[in-house]
């Protein structure tokens, strides 16, 4: 009797207990959220509210914004309408790493789309490279020739290209074989890629260990919080065997313009640091982006990014001349005490403009020249 | 469901008939049972096999909408009897693929992998045993650990999101050998219950600050969480069916759930069906 009773109470624990778990469990689990145009629209507006970290350098009011849009969004008809509001919301904060996501669109912001373009490839490719060019890797390679002495020339046309070992090294062989006397490294027009290739190009061209940058990351949803600054730190490879790969002995002039976005910010950011005195950046301004993207979801389904750190050059690198010359309207108060916020753009050494009219010279190649065989 | 009602109705009808038929050969004795700890106290087994199921998420990580999947996976167990205390430590590995419900039209790629590790040591004392000792009863301490990672196959920077949970608790097992068509069997149920422990979400902005800063690994933001502020569930019911090696084959239903928040808050819920073969090691 007492087994019968003690199995009849097993069983009938286990049945309400399994019936509670595979019935009742949707009790537990939060509502699936709304999708109408005003959860949407709260949704990301409070997402970025809490996690966008350039608020107060670009004296963007986010809750003026939020009241500006919200009821064009609920007032939106179909999809099209609420993307292009929503595409509108999130290009007021003047960030190339912002894209809101759809099936039928991307949307992005250009902030400095209607700069001077510095960077042509039809000139580059008919009145410089002149289809002589050799393609090794990711890195399409050529000697420049000006009064009998010859310059290396590199161009890097997107940061997505993966680096080798074995590419970078066959280029710095040809160069050493025709004896060249400097190097150019073109980042224009070059909208980014993997941090990590950064890395592989700085840690050749630094003349030792180095911290070339200060990263802030949000750790929680008020304005101002963020972890202490993080160093970045580059350690080039000192073993004998990659000694003769590194260029530090010779100038090197890195090309860029206000299209060298996101990592072909980060590198010429890195090259404000004392270790890289061989280097100087000739051309225009970058376009900035020093805010590594991170990613959300809409009640909708739709997906968007915006900038979830920070990315500084450490204080004393910049003077406020230059801030002010490549981000004139940004707050730089913000962070100044901490380094420079190079979110848009990274000060150039040498500015030099192109004049697209001539297909024949571009300006930023000849200016590189010159610096490499002047050192001015 | 139906599975486990018929489980449910097996174990059930087996008492009626032992008392019924007191002699018949349908009862079961401690000194005739392959694995009545009367007879043998001492026994270890190795049980492993293959989990299949469906899985439940929502983590504001990613998205505020609510997953739902398969999932399948592995099970492995090591379970040592004396007369009074069991040890058990169970691993389990379950990989599962979760859709948006309802589905999204606007966004159908939107879906997310999870890889979740669950491995727990428990330890039980005998709290009640019947005459026969083919009634058992267990409870003791736990520890456990869960690592659940998330992949979102459309995000960039932030694609990954993580849960980890390392914490202390208890356990309560119950254990029933039968006859029943003139096989015997074992039916069992275990609960493990976290109590107190470290848990870890992803950093705020998903991205870690050693994503490029590479002096300071700030990954690890670990929090001390309780049952309930942590609760992580297990609960396993199943059925052995002796081979008469000593060896057996089982059926299991298992249930995980739980549910933190750290900034963005993470459900999860698995169930689970589970086919092992237990193999006795002595």
């Amino acid at each position: 009797m007492q087994k019968r009773l003690l199995l009849t109470l097993f069983l009938t624990s286990s049945i309400i207990t399994f019936s509670l778990l595979s019935s009742c469990e949707q009790l537990f689990l939060t509502p699936a959220p709304a999708s109408d145009n005003a959860s949407v629209f709260d949704s990301m507006w409070q997402t970025i509210n809490e996690k966008y970290t350039f608020f107060t350098f670009k004296r963007i009011d986010w809750n003026a914004v939020r009241a500006k849009y919200r009821d064009r969004a609920i007032a939106a008809r179909n999809e099209q309408e609420l993307f292009s509001v929503l595409a509108q919301m999130l290009n007021e904060l003047q960030d190339d790493h912002t894209n809101l996501f759809a099936t039928f669109n991307i949307s992005r912001a250009r902030p400095f789309f209607n700069d001077s373009a510095n960077f042509d490839a039809e000139i580059l490719s008919r009145a410089y490279l002149r289809n002589q060019e050799w393609i090794t890797g990711s890195l399409t390679n050529a000697i420049i020739e000006r009064g009998g002495k010859k310059y290396g020339y590199i161009r890097y046309a997107s940061f997505i290209s993966g680096l080798d070992t074995a590419s970078w090294n066959t280029v710095m062989r040809r160069f050493r074989a025709e004896n060249v006397e400097g190097m150019m490294i073109d980042i224009r027009n070059n909208g980014g890629g993997a941090i990590n290739n950064v890395f592989f190009l700085a840690a050749r061209l630094a003349k030792s260990r180095t911290e070339p940058l200060l990263e802030m990351t949000k750790n929680g949803p008020g304005l101002n919080d963020y972890n202490a600054p993080k160093k970045v730190i580059i350690r080039p490879d000192t073993a004998a065997a990659a000694q003769e790969f590194r260029y530090i002995t010779k100038r090197v002039a890195v090309l860029t313009d206000r299209n060298s976005y996101s990592a072909a910010s980060f590198f010429p950011a890195c090259l404000k640091a004392p270790e890289f005195d061989h280097v100087r950046l000739v051309g225009d301004h970058t376009g900035g982006g020093s805010g590594l993207p991170i990613d959300a979801q809409a009640p909708n389904g739709w997906t968007y990014r915006f900038s979830g750190t920070k990315t500084l050059i450490p204080a004393g690198r910049i003077t406020r001349e230059q801030a002010l010359a490549a981000a004139p309207r940004a707050n730089h108060d913000a962070d100044w005490a901490i380094g420079y916020n190079f979110e848009w753009g990274v000060p150039v050494d040498i500015k030099v403009s192109m004049n697209l009219a001539d297909r024949s010279r571009d300006a930023i190649i000849e200016r590189a020249v010159e610096y490499i065989a002047t050192g001015r | 469901m139906c599975i486990a009602y018929t489980l449910c109705a097996f174990l059930y009808c087996q008492p009626a008939t032992a008392q019924d038929a007191p002699n018949s050969s349908t009862e079961l004795s401690a000194a005739e049972s392959v694995l009545g700890l009367a007879k043998q106290p001492h026994q270890t087994f190795l049980n492993s096999g293959f989990l299949l199921g469906s899985s439940v998420q929502q983590d504001a990580v990613h998205s505020p909408l609510r997953h739902v999947g398969f999932t399948g996976g592995t099970e492995v167990r090591l379970r040592a009897y004396s007369r009074d205390v069991l040890v058990d430590i169970a691993s389990t590995i379950g990989v599962g693929l979760g859709a948006p419900v309802p589905a999204q039209p606007l966004n159908p790629n939107a879906g997310i992998t999870m890889i979740q590790s669950n491995t727990a040591l428990a330890l039980g004392f005998n709290a009640y045993h019947s005459d026969d000792r083919t009634l058992r009863l267990f409870a003791g301490p736990l520890l456990n650990t869960m690592v659940h990672v998330k992949l979102n196959n459309t995000f960039g920077n932030s694609a990954t999101a993580f849960d980890l949970h390392f914490a202390v608790g208890g356990m309560a097992r119950a254990e029933k050998d039968f006859a029943f068509l003139g096989k015997q069997w074992r039916a069992s149920s275990q609960l493990n219950l976290p109590l107190i422990g470290f848990a870890q979400r992803p950093y705020y902005s998903t991205n870690a600050p050693s994503v490029i800063a590479n002096e300071t690994f700030s990954l690890f933001d670990f929090q001390t969480v309780s049952v309930f502020t942590f609760p992580n569930i297990a609960w396993q019911t199943g059925i052995e069916f002796m081979l008469g090696t000593g060896n057996w084959l089982g059926l299991a239903y298992q249930w995980n759930f739980y549910d933190y928040t750290r900034f963005q808050r993470v459900q999860f819920a698995r169930h689970a069906l589970i086919l092992s073969l237990g193999v006795r090691l002595e």
